[in-house]
């Protein structure tokens, strides 16, 4: 029945949407690195010429704009057909109703193509996108991070290159001993502090490895437990130490990684694309370059998890043709291109389990994925995770890194914080 | 007795350079910034030692910077020519005739010069999006039109108020209209105060930022201030080249006030403007 | 009132019509930016409406008021505002009043110097506060170093540090505001009868003298009008802690257009922000008054 019911709106949809006149998909891109943005264009020129009568517009909008781009046109109009998303605000834009489901689109690729593209997605990625029954996005890529570091910094700081830290613990004090024994305007590792994702996506391994959960069983803040403030105290340290760039207050992740190429710090945490930068500017020090685990807190290891998938806004007045460049932009050989050039992790596995995911640094990476978890872990995906990985967590800490409150004060006032936006 | 006011000049006026010169000099260093080439100015001395205008040809290239002027010309455009049609009528109307309600009319017009855009922000970015009227220019033409219409009104009702009525009723003795009048006599004699009050649009729908940064998200319809955000790119980021952005923005505004500085001093100290 | 009213029932209906036509237009605008979005504002702050609960507003009563009032953060952004604006009018008027007594002369240095010193009031905040980010940042800006030397700032910024960050960000906004001081000043300055000082000097009265027994009374009234008048506009700022820190580090330069701002496209919470629109216009509405009364006063 359901089947025949798509076949209608199938061929409904090809008698209707004459391919005379062009119809325009717009995309909102999040990634300004060169890389990224001209594997981009590639995909969509070849989406264009496979696709007769869709235009295909992509527009760039930087990862640290994104949340407030997205809002504001969210509340006043102007919204992409299609757009990237992080994965853990997929929960909170479907909430209210502004996100269109892709079952319609899934089914008509595998109608056509022969595949389960559902099946095909990773365990992690089916808790964000797949909500109330319906999936909600389709992923592009899985993203963990990994340490790495420098050997030949190492050395010269008299450290053993071969011994890369192991715990939040030893990370602070490798990150120390470098800063100490580089020249100056090298500092130890890339670490921020401030109000930008890149501080919630470092902070994260560390309280969830120490234990820290963020929501109680209760549903409320669970973050007042002496586990979360051993968390905060560490990291925190790198900075108070000054074992980071001076202004990791008010810095962001890709300040931080542009840094890291231009050979100003010693580690960093940091995706799979990292190592392809490296792969094309080619720095001196490029075969010094090592990458090891995130460092573990005494409970256990924990990865970033993060991806980012295509979703289809419901405001579209192009559903149809947004669709079909969704599922065209996350699957087959285009996809494979797209993600041999960025650098990342597919969101597809059996693409994941291929060339040239095989080779140096990604199997470190797929392994790392194992023990990834998101920010709420164990807790299930809350609406509100865009604001409070925002406003509230990375607050905390740079509060304490700016040296405004003391661990206890932060953790108290964080946990108000939380339960605040939470009752709202 | 002279010898010594003449002295005392002399050291007021080089202690008003030199003071002058230090109120200034953070607008002087960016104009500096984007004339050298990134390696000087990380030095950070004052003096330039070359000379560069790469900054600019890079600002130039970009197609989102050039699209942001296209538009931010395009609103101030419009904007200035609707200020000067609604207001040289409205000014007119005020200076020459008594009616029932004029007073309170130009109150209301003067209140909304006092009236910050930040106190209405809300509602508008509610009102325009439910109109589908976002991400348009003509949105944002629209909501700036309120940024120098008042002060326009009021400063063409005292330059009207100036010009003498006998003028305009010696037309009307000779056959012509009310209007006529106004437009023949009147309008001429006040055009400097109307290309005055013109540009003063302009300069003020140029640099505004709030409503633009709550009304525009998309690029082909951002204006020039939010397209100065654009180049904090961590890839491409340099600081020669977010001041030459700066001095693309802030030079018709400084060279369009400098013409026309005597006309705006008056319309200026009448009543505040919007920041 | 009465009197026009009366003779124009006696002229035709196209010449009673006329003036209303020729200022229709301009009062459509000013009801249409100010008077519509004001209301609009009241009855949006008595709705409910958190985007991540309800798409569309409801009813919600006092609901926002009643938020507003439990906002800690809020009550301190309040707060800050008030230092904002009254420190950046001081910093004006400091600035201002020597500059003005300087450039009350007719020299021709000193009418050009009256020229160049409006550019901080005409450059546009972008500008402005894209210029100062780069003077004080901490890797290319010049004037860290000097910061750094004094004791200010460490080897970060000076705009991450808070409670620096609120001081240099009201002592641009008092630099860029000034000129508008200076100007109104200069204009009552030269409306002081030059006889008035010389008939004080016949007296004998030293410069010092001079300044607070005429000078001062003269230009006060102006200092206290135009005051008020870039204190409305400082309590209403957003541009220049929006483009030099977002209102950071932590809460530091938050001050309320901001809050505002952050509760419509950080919180989702577009009728709570017409609530803190609405109380800040009904500050304005006494502070208008207020100040109305004084100058009537004097």
């Amino acid at each position: 029945m359901r089947h025949s019911l798509l076949a209608a709106t199938a061929l409904a949809t090809t008698l209707f949407s004459a391919p005379a006149f062009a119809e325009t998909v717009t995309f909102w891109q999040f990634s300004t690195n060169p890389n990224d943005i001209a594997a981009w264009e590639g995909i969509i020129d070849a989406f264009e010429a496979s696709h007769e009568g869709i235009d295909v517009v992509m527009e760039i909008v930087p990862w640290s704009e994104q949340q407030q781009r997205l809002v504001t046109a969210l509340t006043t109009g102007g919204l992409p057909d299609v757009s990237m998303l992080g994965n853990n605000v997929v929960a909170q834009f479907q909430a209210i109703g502004a996100l269109a489901p892709l079952d319609d689109a899934f089914a008509a690729y595998d109608a056509e193509h022969g595949t389960k593209v559902a099946d095909d997605i990773w365990p992690g990625d089916k808790g964000y996108y797949n909500l109330g029954g319906h999936w909600w996005a389709s992923p592009i890529a899985v993203e963990t991070r990994a340490l790495y570091y420098r050997k030949d910094l190492f050395e010269a700081a008299g450290l053993d290159p071969a011994k890369p830290p192991q715990t939040w613990e030893e990370l602070r004090a490798t990150a120390k001993t470098l800063t100490e024994g580089t020249p100056d305007g090298v500092y130890g590792i890339a670490l921020s502090t401030s109000l930008d994702y890149f501080t919630v996506h470092n902070f994260m391994s560390a309280y969830l490895g120490y234990g820290a959960r963020m929501l109680a069983e209760d549903g409320t803040c669970g973050f007042d437990t002496p586990e979360f403030r051993a968390a905060l105290d560490v990291y925190t340290g790198i900075a108070l130490d000054g074992s980071t760039h001076p202004d990791a207050a008010s810095m962001d992740g890709n300040t931080f990684q542009r840094g890291f190429l231009d050979g100003r710090y010693g580690m960093i945490l940091m995706h799979p694309s990292l190592y392809r930068d490296l792969q094309t500017e080619k720095p001196e020090w490029l075969d010094s370059v090592d990458i090891a685990m995130v460092p573990a807190g005494p409970v256990n290891r924990s990865g970033f998890l993060g991806g980012w998938p295509l979703v289809m806004w419901n405001a579209s007045q192009a559903k149809d043709a947004a669709g079909q460049f969704i599922m065209f932009a996350t699957h087959g050989d285009a996809f494979k291109d797209l993600a041999i050039a960025g650098g990342f992790i597919p969101g597809s596995i059996s693409l994941a389990q291929g060339e040239p995911w095989t080779a140096f640094p990604y199997p470190l990476f797929v392994e790392q994925l194992q023990d990834a978890r998101p920010y709420q872990y164990p807790s299930e995906a809350i609406p509100q995770m865009g604001q409070l990985e925002v406003d509230t967590i990375q607050k905390a800490v740079q509060a304490v890194a700016l040296g405004q409150k003391d661990i206890d004060q932060a953790t108290t006032d964080l946990c108000a914080d939380i339960n605040a936006v939470l009752a709202r | 007795m002279t010898s010594d006011n003449r002295l005392r000049d002399i050291a007021l006026d080089i202690l008003t350079i030199a003071l002058l010169a230090l109120v200034l000099l953070p607008i002087i260093w960016v104009f500096i910034a984007s004339i050298r080439p990134n390696a000087d100015i990380m030095t950070r001395s004052l003096i330039p030692t070359r000379v560069t205008f790469d900054h600019f040809a890079n600002i130039f290239s970009r197609s989102d910077f050039l699209i942001a002027l296209r538009n931010s010309l395009l609103v101030g455009a419009i904007v200035a020519l609707c200020t000067v049609i609604i207001a040289v009528p409205a000014a007119f109307s005020l200076s020459r005739f008594t009616y029932l309600g004029r007073d309170f009319i130009g109150f209301l017009i003067l209140a909304t010069q006092m009236l910050p855009a930040v106190a209405v922000l809300v509602p508008i970015v509610v009102i325009i999006r439910s109109l589908g009227l976002a991400n348009t220019l003509t949105a944002l033409t629209f909501t700036h039109l309120a940024l120098g219409l008042p002060i326009a009104v009021w400063m063409l009702k005292g330059y009207i108020d100036a010009v003498p009525r006998e003028l305009e009723e010696a037309s009307i003795i000779d056959g012509s209209s009310q209007i006529g009048a106004m437009v023949r006599i009147t309008l001429p004699l006040i055009r400097p105060a109307v290309v005055a009050v013109g540009t003063f649009a302009f300069v003020l729908s140029w640099g505004e930022f709030i409503l633009a940064l709550a009304l525009i998200t998309s690029a082909e319809v951002k204006t020039l201030p939010l397209a100065l955000q654009n180049l904090f790119d961590p890839y491409s980021f340099s600081w020669g080249v977010v001041m030459a952005g700066g001095v693309v923005i802030a030079a018709p505004t400084v060279l369009l006030f400098l013409l026309f500085r005597n006309q705006l001093v008056g319309g200026l100290t009448a009543g505040g403007i919007k920041g | 009132m009465t009197f026009p009213a009366s003779e124009s029932l006696r002229r035709p209906f196209g010449e009673v019509a006329l003036p209303y036509a020729l200022v229709m237009p301009a009062v459509l605008v000013a009801l249409a930016i100010a008077v519509l979005p004001l209301l609009y504002a009241l009855w949006l702050s008595f709705q409910d409406w958190y985007l991540l609960r309800n798409p569309q507003p409801v009813w919600g009563g006092l609901v926002n008021f009643q938020a507003l009032f439990a906002d800690a953060a809020l009550w301190r952004a309040f707060g800050r505002t008030w230092i904002w604006t009254l420190g950046t009018v001081a910093v004006e008027v400091a600035l201002a009043l020597p500059l003005a007594l300087l450039l009350n002369r007719d020299t021709p240095i000193a009418r050009m110097a009256s020229a160049l010193i409006l550019l901080p009031w005409v450059m546009p905040f972008v500008v402005l506060g894209y210029g100062w980010r780069f003077l004080l940042d901490s890797e290319a800006g010049p004037l860290h170093p000097v910061f750094q030397y004094l004791g200010l700032a460490g080897n970060s910024s000076i705009l991450n540090d808070p409670t620096m960050a609120l001081v240099i960000i009201i002592f641009i906004s008092g630099w860029k505001g000034m000129p508008f001081m200076v100007l109104a000043l200069l204009a009552a300055l030269k409306s002081i009868p030059s006889e008035l000082y010389e008939a004080a000097a016949m007296d004998g009265a030293g410069p010092v003298q001079r300044f607070t027994s005429i000078t001062l009374p003269s230009i006060q009234n102006t200092m206290l009008i135009i005051g008020l008048v870039l204190g409305i506009l400082a309590f209403y700022s957003f541009d220049l802690p929006w483009i030099m820190t977002r209102g950071g580090p932590q809460d530091a330069t938050t001050i309320l257009g901001i809050s505002m701002f952050k509760a419509v496209f950080t919180d989702l919470r577009p009728a709570y922000a017409a609530a803190i629109s609405v109380v800040m216009l009904a500050i304005l509405a006494v502070v208008s008054f207020l100040s109305l009364q004084l100058r009537r006063r004097n």
